[in-house]
Order: C-alpha cells, then sequence, then structure tokens
C-alpha cells in the first residue's frame, strides 16, 4: 500500500463525478490546444499567402485596412478602384520589372462562391510562371474563354472545352493550370477587357502586384509610385504585418476563450475535492487517527487534483489535437478551400507543446488542489468518531 | 523509563463553546504497562472522552496526559500524530474501516504512516489477519463481512504497527454474544503477548474479564 494506490482507489470511487471532472479540464485543455494551434495555422497560412503573391510591392485602392490587406493575400474579392493606365505608368517606373493588375471578382460556380480574376494574360502567365496542364492559353487579350486553377477541376468535374456560365454568359474552359500550391489552383481567370466588359465596369482594376529589381530600396520604389498614383502603396512585408496584427488580435480573443474555459475547468476541480473530502470527512479521520499526519492528508488530495491534471491534459491534448486537424482548415480559409481540403495546414505533433500542456494542466490542477486539501489537512481524528 | 503505559494528572475537559459539558472533571490514573484495564459506567459520563484524550485523538482543557512518560499534552500536531501511529492502536466501537479497501488493504494502509521499515511490516499484515483468524476474508471489502469480523479486521489494524499500548472503545458493543465472546479471545490473546490494554465497556460480565477496573461517574473516577 502505498499513497499513490490510495489515491488512485479514491480517484476512481464516483465513477461519474471522476468523468465528469475529467470531461471539464479535457474541455478546457482541448479548446487551449486547439485555438492554440489555429492561432499558429493561421499566422503560416497567411505567410505562405504572401510569399505565394510573388511581390515586392502592392498597390492598392486608398483604402488602407488590414481587411482589405487580408482579401489581397486570401485572393478576395476586391472593389475596383486603380484607373489602368496607372499599371503602365508604374511599369515603366526605373527599376520596376513587373507590374500585373488584379481585378477580382466574385462569381460563382454551380452555386458554390469562387474567385474570378481578371487578368493580362501574358504578364500573369511570366509573373505566376504558370504551366498548362491542358488546353492552350489565352489566344489574345480579347480572348472569350477562361483558364482555371486545378483545384477547381475535381470539384466542379471540369475539362477542357467545358462551359463556364458568368453574368449569363458562356464561356469554354481554354486550359487548365498546373498546380501551384496557391490561392491560383482555385480562381478562374479570364482576360481583363473580357472581364470589364461581361461585368459591366469601367476600365479599372482591382490591386497590383509589383516587382522590383532591387529589393533593398524597395522605399525608394515606393515613393516613385506615389509620384505617379495617389494610392496606398506597401511592401509585401508591411502588408503581412499588417495582417498578422489582426490575427494577433484574434489569437489573444481565442486563448481569452480557452482561459475562461480553463478557469472552469479549475472550477470543477475544486468543486469536486471540496465534495470528496465532505464525503470522506470520517475517512480522513480514521487515517488521522491511525497515525497519518496532515501535511500527508494535504498531500494525498494535492495528488488526487494533480492525477485530474495529468489525466486531463492527456485527453486534452489528444481531444485539441483532434479537433485542431478537423477545424483548422476550416477556419483558417474561406468555407472552399476547406472543402478542397489542404493537408499542409493542419497540426503536427510535438512533444514540447504536449509537455508544456501536460505541464500546464497538472500545475492549474495542483493549484486547484490547494485550498480543499488545506481543508482536509485541518481535518482531526474526532472525525472519524464524529461522523459515524 | 516509566513503570507507567499511561498516566493523567487532573484530566479535565469542557465541551462546546456556548453551552458548555463538564465531560471530564479531574480524572487522575495510572495505568501499568502490560495490564489489562477496564473503564466502565453509565452512558454519557465521560468514558469515550477519557479514551480519546489517552489516545491523542483530542485536546484535553486541563490537566496533563503522559503516555510511555511522554508529556502528550505539550506536543504539536506532527508530533502527536506521530505517537498515535507508534504507541497507540485504536479500536472503535462502529469499526471506521476504509470502505473501498479490502481487509488487507485497510491494515496496510495503517501501516503507511509508520517510519517503520516497509518490507517487515507488509509481512506482518497478512500475519495479523491470521492472528484474528481472517486469512480467508484477506480480500474481502468491508461490506462482505459480518460486525464480528469487521471488528476483528479493526483488531488487527490496530496492532499494524506493533503500538505497545491499546486502546479500545466498546469493541464489542455492536456484537451478538457470540462474536463478543470471539472477539474478547483474541483480545486477550494479543494481552498475553504483552500489549497494555485499555477498553471501554457497559457490561460487567465483560469488565470482571479485567485486571484493574476504572468506574467512572459524571466524569470522575469512583
Ligand atoms: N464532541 C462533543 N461535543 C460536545 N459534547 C460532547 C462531545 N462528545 C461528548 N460530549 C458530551 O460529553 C459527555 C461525555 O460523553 P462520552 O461520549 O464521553 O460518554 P460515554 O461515557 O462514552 O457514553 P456512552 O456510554 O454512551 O458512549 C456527554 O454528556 C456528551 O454529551
Ligand atoms: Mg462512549
Amino acid at each position: 500500500m502505498n499513497i499513490l494506490k490510495l489515491v488512485s482507489k479514491n480517484l476512481l470511487r464516483r465513477r461519474g463525478r471522476f468523468i465528469f471532472t475529467l470531461l471539464g479540464i479535457t474541455i478546457g485543455m482541448a479548446s487551449f490546444v486547439a485555438l492554440l494551434s489555429l492561432g499558429d495555422n493561421l499566422r503560416a497560412e497567411v505567410s505562405q499567402q504572401a510569399e505565394d503573391l510573388g511581390a515586392d510591392i502592392i498597390v492598392m485602392g486608398r483604402i488602407d485596412c488590414p481587411f482589405v490587406n487580408r482579401a489581397v493575400l486570401a485572393g478576395e474579392q476586391l472593389p475596383e478602384s486603380i484607373p489602368r493606365e496607372i499599371v503602365g505608368q508604374i511599369a515603366a517606373i526605373d527599376g520596376i520589372t513587373a507590374s500585373i493588375p488584379y481585378l477580382t471578382l466574385g462569381a460563382s460556380i454551380q452555386g458554390i462562391p469562387i474567385t474570378l480574376v481578371g487578368i493580362l494574360s501574358d504578364d500573369m502567365k511570366a509573373h505566376r510562371e504558370w504551366n498548362i496542364e491542358s488546353g492552350a492559353f489565352f489566344a489574345d487579350e480579347n480572348a472569350l474563354s477562361v483558364v482555371v486553377g486545378s483545384g477547381l477541376v475535381p470539384r466542379f468535374n471540369l475539362e477542357v472545352g467545358g462551359m463556364l456560365p458568368f453574368r449569363g454568359q458562356d464561356f469554354p474552359i481554354a486550359a487548365i493550370l498546373q498546380e501551384t500550391n496557391s490561392n491560383d489552383d482555385i480562381s478562374v481567370f479570364m482576360p481583363l477587357n473580357v472581364a470589364q466588359e461581361v461585368f459591366g465596369l469601367d476600365d479599372y482594376v482591382s490591386f497590383i502586384a509589383v516587382t522590383v529589381d532591387d529589393v533593398t530600396h524597395t522605399e525608394r520604389y515606393i515613393a516613385a509610385i506615389m509620384d505617379v498614383a495617389n494610392l496606398s502603396v506597401s511592401t509585401n512585408e508591411e502588408l503581412l504585418s499588417s495582417v498578422l496584427l489582426i490575427l494577433g488580435s484574434l489569437d489573444m480573443t481565442l486563448q481569452l476563450i480557452s482561459g475562461v474555459a480553463l478557469i472552469a475547468a479549475a472550477f470543477g476541480i475544486i468543486n469536486t475535492m471540496m465534495t470528496a473530502i465532505y464525503e470522506r470527512r470520517r475517512e480522513i479521520g480514521i487515517l488521522r487517527a491511525t497515525g497519518c499526519k496532515r501535511g500527508m492528508i494535504f498531500q494525498v488530495f494535492i495528488l488526487e487534483s494533480g492525477l485530474y491534471g495529468l489525466l486531463g491534459g492527456l485527453t486534452g491534448f489528444a481531444v485539441g489535437f483532434i479537433v485542431s486537424r478537423v477545424a483548422a482548415p476550416l477556419v483558417q480559409q474561406n468555407e472552399f478551400v476547406s472543402i478542397l481540403g489542404n493537408p499542409d495546414t493542419a497540426v503536427v505533433f510535438s512533444l514540447p507543446l504536449l509537455l508544456t500542456i501536460i505541464g500546464l494542466s497538472v500545475g492549474i490542477s495542483i493549484v486547484s488542489g490547494f485550498y480543499p486539501a488545506w481543508k482536509a489537512s485541518k481535518l482531526t481524528p474526532m472525525e472519524a468518531i464524529r461522523n459515524v | 523509563m516509566s513503570k507507567w503505559a499511561i498516566q493523567t494528572e487532573n484530566l479535565e475537559k469542557v465541551y462546546g463553546s456556548g453551552t458548555k459539558t463538564h465531560a471530564l472533571k479531574g480524572v487522575s490514573l495510572q495505568i501499568p504497562k502490560g495490564s489489562f484495564s477496564c473503564i466502565i459506567g453509565p452512558s454519557g459520563h465521560g468514558k469515550s472522552t477519557l479514551l480519546q484524550l489517552i489516545g491523542g485523538l483530542d485536546r484535553q482543557t486541563g490537566g496533563r496526559i503522559f503516555i510511555d512518560g511522554i508529556d502528550i499534552s505539550s506536543l504539536n500536531d506532527n508530533k502527536l500524530s506521530e505517537v498515535r501511529g507508534e504507541k497507540i492502536g485504536f479500536v472503535f466501537q462502529s469499526f471506521n474501516l476504509l470502505e473501498n479497501l479490502t481487509a488487507l488493504e485497510n491494515i496496510q494502509t495503517a501501516m503507511m504512516f509508520a517510519k517503520k521499515e516497509k518490507s517487515v511490516l507488509s509481512k506482518r499484515a497478512l500475519a495479523l489477519l491470521a492472528l484474528v483468524g481472517l486469512t480467508d476474508k484477506a480480500n474481502a471489502k468491508p461490506s462482505e463481512l459480518s460486525g464480528g469480523q469487521l471488528q476483528r479486521v479493526a483488531i488487527a489494524r490496530s496492532l499494524a504497527n506493533d503500538p505497545p499500548i491499546l486502546l479500545m472503545d466498546e469493541p464489542t458493543g455492536n456484537l451478538d454474544s457470540q462474536s463478543e465472546h470471539d472477539v474478547m479471545v483474541h483480545i486477550k490473546n494479543i494481552h498475553k503477548s504483552g500489549k497494555t490494554i485499555v477498553f471501554v465497556t457497559h457490561s460487567h460480565e465483560i469488565a470482571s474479564q479485567a485486571e484493574l477496573l476504572f468506574e467512572i461517574r459524571d466524569g470522575q473516577l469512583k
């Protein structure tokens, strides 16, 4: 007989209560794990998108806010707000190697929302380093056809020569791109002229991706672009950090939520321990009568709540791990992308994370056990006699 | 070395803070080592109170108690717990076994608190069950045992750390006459092995088996 055996026997005495208390810690820790890795995944995802964009400088409409920046990175629809002639003016600046316009439009295929991008086809193809999986790329800037990303093909059963209707007009699929592992895979492309005409828009674009020959002097180029057009101009890094900033506050909110779950779990433990001690006060008296010291009673109950923490940390990690795998793609990307699945962004198992979670769980549980254990250690041997 | 296992000097106990009960009013007694003593008296006159104070389960409000020459009144809670664990075994009228542990585990649990060699003690647990004739009930839970068997397990537990003194508060109070007889046989055998035994009873028949008789009336020795 040793303390650990005594404690584990006590732990399992009220199975229902044991399970519910454990569930409380599990949920608390699981939400912590899931939200923790969700935050990390969101950051990784956004950074990846910024890299995919392959631009050194981004020129956007005059509204400069993190949500616009996020839309640029995620390839989501943005209002057309930049006159097309600006594209050429920027390209003419010394040292600028490419000036690529994007007209991002909201559209749908079979009722599911997708992004339709109006492009200058040759510039875009060179800039994005696209390869053609099948079919033939746009013949000219006025071709009445579309090119689709590879991710859309299995989703909608597309094939070269098939028709896609936009704004009441059918467009043959001219080509399917090879996989790029970027937003391009889930976009439909159309020559800029055609897109503007079909959607009844003036000669404007949503944003311009710019590359330069010397990235150490982006400040100089930004100033030059600002001279040409009174627009919002920022580097890719600035764009990224502004988006990461909103993610940071999102992260905080998520962690606050899991913090509340953890506090609730801690009170669950306190409650369970107080009840257990009330039920067992006669037994505590018996132990004290047979020579058990106060310190050992304290140890017994701290160990009991610590065991809750250990078990809850393990189950919480497991549940949180699974939940984050299921939920991460749903949350970090738009609804449509999650359907395609993106296994690269799922949570990876890490031993330091596991140890941190268990340490946190055990720590919280032990702290929660302090007051009940102290109460228990105050009971006298007379409890054994009084509570017959 | 004291020749007394237990000594009390003017022991007083007042219960309660509002309405006070003066349960012991100056009890002085000496109990020699190796003796078999009985405390007898009417209900509510302070027998249990006296035994609980001697056993260090509760604190007196006046007077002093010596166990094996040690003044336990002056000990702090930790030291007192040590004395309880090493010098005293307790048997209660209501058995007081831990319900979720087997007979054997109950005895082993009591051994956890002693500063004695663990390997010696764990062999003792089975030997103690054999001593009270319950080897076959080692793995039985308290709910599976009769009153007489429960009290025999409790007696075996009181011997767990081989204490020199055993205090028993109406050990046969909840038992039928056959079980009472069985239990008394075991208690007398244990006494013969050299233990100092003090027990409380209502029964004059049982009291007559004791070597020393202390009669208590209204909190005082008669
Ligand atoms: N914890 C307590 N708080 C208050 N009063 C108590 C307490 N324990 C005992 N008493 C009172 O002290 C007196 C002596 O009680 P005690 O239990 O010592 O009697 P007893 O002789 O053992 O009786 P019995 O034969 O019924 O067991 C009684 O009047 C009782 O009501
Ligand atoms: Mg009594």
